[in-house]
């Protein structure tokens, strides 16, 4: 697996792409993890089987997390990523098409780092993007080393 | 009647008080007069009594001095008397001069028994005296002896009181002359002395009726006192004595000193009212006083007031007793009257309430003869009352016979009850009568004949019979009504029945609305979101291809690429606003106060930001507070304006204005732009969703705005509505409950 890296926990096939897509543009080479619903992306966070999770750098840079997710929603991954001491001081960015006032406090409640209502146009998707990435990946620096603290 | 009756005996009761009382006031005032009378007679009567004793008195003492006088005349004229005097004080051994002098005096002292007789020299010195004398005697009687010596006169002198002895006595001072060639030398003097104890006290204090109070008081003034010289009846101090000062003037003894004569009433010696006759005594300085005690002058006076209260009370009490009488007299006569016309009036009122009856009334004698009747009987049977008194009864009947079974019955049994007979009268019109009959007693207890009293019931029958049809035809129509009832009963249950569906269908109708509202939202809310993902994925596709293939793809195609861009951005906005117009239906309203021209500034500078550099002129009027929620009535000022904007765009310039007014219970809002306006003919379509009535071209929007405007007012409870013309501009109302 190559580092640093970006989890993204999200089902939609085209949203996947573009963000892939997106990443890719910014230039940084940031590999990705992807998770099509919550419970493969818990499984990966606490399943102690998972090998990845003995190699130093196992936890991503930062997480982008969409709320409507199939078998674990969102805010069910979001309340236990920020409820283990391993897993809570990794970014985790709220991408989602809901902008509703209920779904962004909830995600600031549970202790999501950002929340981003996903744009209809793609100059401002492609935009955002390239924005968590500069704001977690680049200015951040602490984020891969949060599993050692 | 009674009570006039009585009001007329409460009236002459009235009077015959008011009689009364005036009698026993003129007995009184009577009594009280003739008692003032009898009293001042008495006291007037006790006045004359005292003046006249008063004058006794004085004459008897005046006469009481002659007399003395006439004693010392003996003396003074005797010439005699007078040589041997002479000779026996020139030669005191003279014998036959001693003892002739001695014989006259002791003669003059045994006639009128003197306490004693002395014979003083030239030089007042005593040089014969008949009995002891005080060795003071011619220094205390040096005055008396030196004015007969002067005067040459008798000298009668006032009361003395030896200093020794204390003794009261008078004296009398006879100067002893020698006439020698009309020339008068007195060589001596003789002095008579008098003990008043012996005539003069007891004839002062003699009274000549007899009296327990009545006293003579002989006074005389000594310096500012009142001198008492003779004994007093009430003290039992020795005369002269007793001194009273004269300002003391309610005495009498001060008033006779004082001048004052006649009858007095004042206060004795003893503090005692008195009444009192006042007379100086002529020839000397003495003053008689007469009194006696009022106490004793009205004993009198009280006996004859208490006589007079007796009689008057006597009087007063008879009168009482006979106007109780008199009373008592009348209200007898009167109660009899009430009595008397009661009775009539009872009688009367029975004979009228008989007479008054509907029933014929008859009385009946032990031989079946009518004694009495009503009127009503003289109607039923066509007779008249002189026609019945003393027919058969039973002639009145069409069964004779039963009738006077029916009477015996009664003076039988004492009582019949509803005793069925029928009345023929002479017309031969037959009246069905049912007899109640009794008989009745005089004070003895003898029957004296029957009571009968007879119930016409030929009406009665009558009724019953018509009663019984009517009946009959009740119960028809009864059974009728209720066959009917049950039908309409039936009906009635089956609309019950029918309602309780239409109910329950209303219920389930509504929880199905709710439902489908639910429903509906979340719809709205779950297409809003999966709408707008395939958007992005179309967006986000072409962006790469243009990006991608951009020195590939012809103009053409990267023109055709950017429309589709377009369209989904516009896809987006429509999904936006759909979505924010579902939203409404669920969002809480807030109320509070609304500065309707704060929010109105507040929102114009949010537009100007988003269209700046227009030419736009807001004016805004006169404009009401009100109540709602802030966020919403914002959104509908939001909306409006920037309405009113996009349509005065293509206007040179551009006039908007907001405003308000009052109106009932509801404030009015408007927002007024000369913009494009709009035909009034398409004005059904002005508040729908996405209803346009202007090209999308010239205009942009999704046509949800005036939508929006409409729910959320009409969440309010408010209305919505516009005027407008075609390139005349527009005018957007609104209306909001008014506070209360």
């Amino acid at each position: 697996m190559n580092y640093p890296h970006a989890v993204i926990v999200e089902d939609n096939f085209h949203d996947i792409e573009m963000i892939k897509d997106a990443l890719d543009n910014t230039g940084k080479n940031i590999s990705t993890v992807v998770f099509r619903d919550g419970a493969e992306a818990m499984k990966y966070f606490f399943d102690p089987e998972n090998k990845a999770q003995s190699q130093t750098h196992w936890l991503p840079m930062f997480i982008l997390l969409d709320l409507k997710l199939p078998k674990i929603n969102g805010l069910e991954v979001l309340k236990l990523l920020k409820s283990d001491k391993k897993t809570k001081c990794v970014p985790v960015v709220i991408f989602t098409s809901s902008n509703e006032t209920r779904d962004r406090m909830e995600s600031y409640e549970l202790g999501a780092n950002s929340y981003l209502v996903k744009p209809l146009d793609a100059d401002v998707f492609y935009d955002y993007i390239k924005q968590i990435v500069n704001y977690w990946a680049v200015i951040n620096t602490n984020a891969p080393h949060a599993g050692n603290i | 009647m009674t009570d006039s009756v009585s009001e007329k005996t409460g009236k002459s009761f009235f009077i015959s008080l008011i009689i009364l009382i005036a009698a026993s006031i003129l007995v009184v005032i009577l009594g009280f007069l003739s008692f003032q009378s009898q009293k001042e007679y008495i006291k007037n009567s006790a006045k004359h009594q005292l003046t006249a004793i008063a004058d006794l008195k004085v004459s008897e003492i005046n006469n009481w001095q002659k007399e003395r006088t006439g004693d010392a005349s003996v003396i003074y004229f005797n010439r005699a008397f007078a040589s041997n005097v002479s000779q026996y004080l020139d030669d005191p051994y003279s014998v036959t001069a001693k003892e002739n002098i001695l014989s006259l005096l002791t003669a003059i002292e045994k006639a009128y028994r003197y306490k004693n007789l002395l014979l003083l020299d030239r030089n007042r010195k005593v040089v014969l005296s008949l009995h002891k004398y005080d060795k003071a005697f011619s220094q205390n009687h040096s005055a008396l002896i030196d004015e007969a010596t002067q005067k040459k006169e008798i000298i009668f002198g006032d009361f003395h009181k030896d200093k020794e002895a204390g003794e009261v006595h008078l004296s009398i001072a006879i100067p002893v002359i020698i006439s020698k060639s009309n020339n008068k030398t007195v060589i001596g003097c003789v002095m008579m002395i008098i003990d008043p104890h012996l005539h003069l006290y007891p004839m002062i204090k003699s009274w000549p009726v007899p009296s327990s109070s009545g006293e003579t008081l002989l006074v005389h003034r000594e310096g500012d006192d009142v001198v008492y010289l003779n004994v007093l009846r009430h003290l039992k101090n020795m005369p002269m004595e007793i001194k009273r000062s004269i300002n003391e003037s309610e005495m009498p003894a001060v008033m006779a000193v004082l001048g004052q004569r006649g009858v007095v009433e004042g206060t004795d010696y003893r503090h005692k009212k008195v009444l009192a006759a006042i007379q100086p005594v002529p020839g000397s300085p003495w003053f008689l006083v007469s009194k006696i005690d009022e106490d004793e002058v009205f004993a009198p006076v009280v006996t004859r007031f208490w006589v007079t209260l007796f009689f008057v009370v006597i009087i007063i009490a008879t009168l009482g007793l006979i106007f109780a009488y008199i009373r008592r007299h009348q209200q007898a006569n009167l109660s009899r009257r009430k009595l008397e016309l009661e009775e009539r009036e009872r009688s009367l009122y029975a004979r009228s309430l008989i007479e008054a009856s509907l029933d014929p009334l008859v009385t009946i004698n032990t031989g079946g003869k009518i004694m009495d009747v009503n009127k009503s009987t003289e109607s039923v049977t066509g007779l008249s009352r002189d026609e019945l008194i003393g027919s058969d009864f039973s002639s009145l009947f069409t069964e004779p016979k039963k009738a006077e079974e029916g009477y015996k019955l009664a003076f039988m049994d004492g009582i019949v009850r509803d005793y069925p007979l029928a009345i023929r009268n002479v017309a031969g019109q037959i009246t069905e009568v049912l007899y109640n009959a009794a008989v009745y007693k005089d004070n003895s207890g003898a029957v004296q004949g029957v009571f009968a009293a007879a119930r016409d019931v030929t009406e009665l029958k009558r009724v019953q019979r018509e009663l019984k049809a009517a009946h009959d035809d009740l119960e028809e129509r009864v059974k009728y009504r209720t066959i009917e009832l049950q039908k309409a009963n039936e009906a009635l249950e089956m609309e019950i029945r029918e309602r309780k569906e239409v109910e329950n269908l209303i219920i389930l109708r509504t929880r199905l609305l709710e439902m489908t509202n639910k429903e509906l939202e979340s719809f709205s809310y779950s297409v809003s979101h999966d709408l707008r993902a395939p958007l992005r994925a179309i967006d986000g596709y072409s962006r790469m291809i243009l990006r991608d293939h951009a020195d590939t793809l012809s103009s053409e195609t990267k023109r055709r690429f950017e429309l589709i861009r377009s369209n989904t951005h516009v896809m987006g906005k429509l999904i936006d606003d759909l979505l924010s117009f579902s939203r409404l239906g669920r969002m809480e309203i807030n109320m509070s106060r609304l500065d309707m021209e704060g929010l109105i500034n507040d929102v114009w500078k949010e537009l100007q930001i988003i269209n700046p550099g227009g030419n736009y002129a807001l004016i805004i009027k006169d404009i009401p507070e009100s109540r709602g929620d802030r966020t919403l009535i914002k959104q509908v000022y939001s909306n409006l304006l920037s309405n009113a904007v996009k349509y005065t765009k293509f206007k040179n310039k551009a006039y908007i204005e907001a405003g308000g007014y009052t109106g009932g219970n509801e404030n009015i809002y408007y927002i007024k732009d000369n913009g494009v306006g709009f035909d009034m003919s398409y004005y059904d379509k002005l508040f729908g969703v996405f209803q346009r009535l202007h090209s999308a071209d010239d205009y942009e929007g999704t046509g949800v705005g005036l939508a929006i405007v409409q729910r959320i007012i009409q969440r309010h409870g408010g209305r919505v509505w516009a005027e407008g013309k075609v390139d005349d501009g527009a005018t957007f109302y609104f209306s909001l409950q008014r506070e209360e």
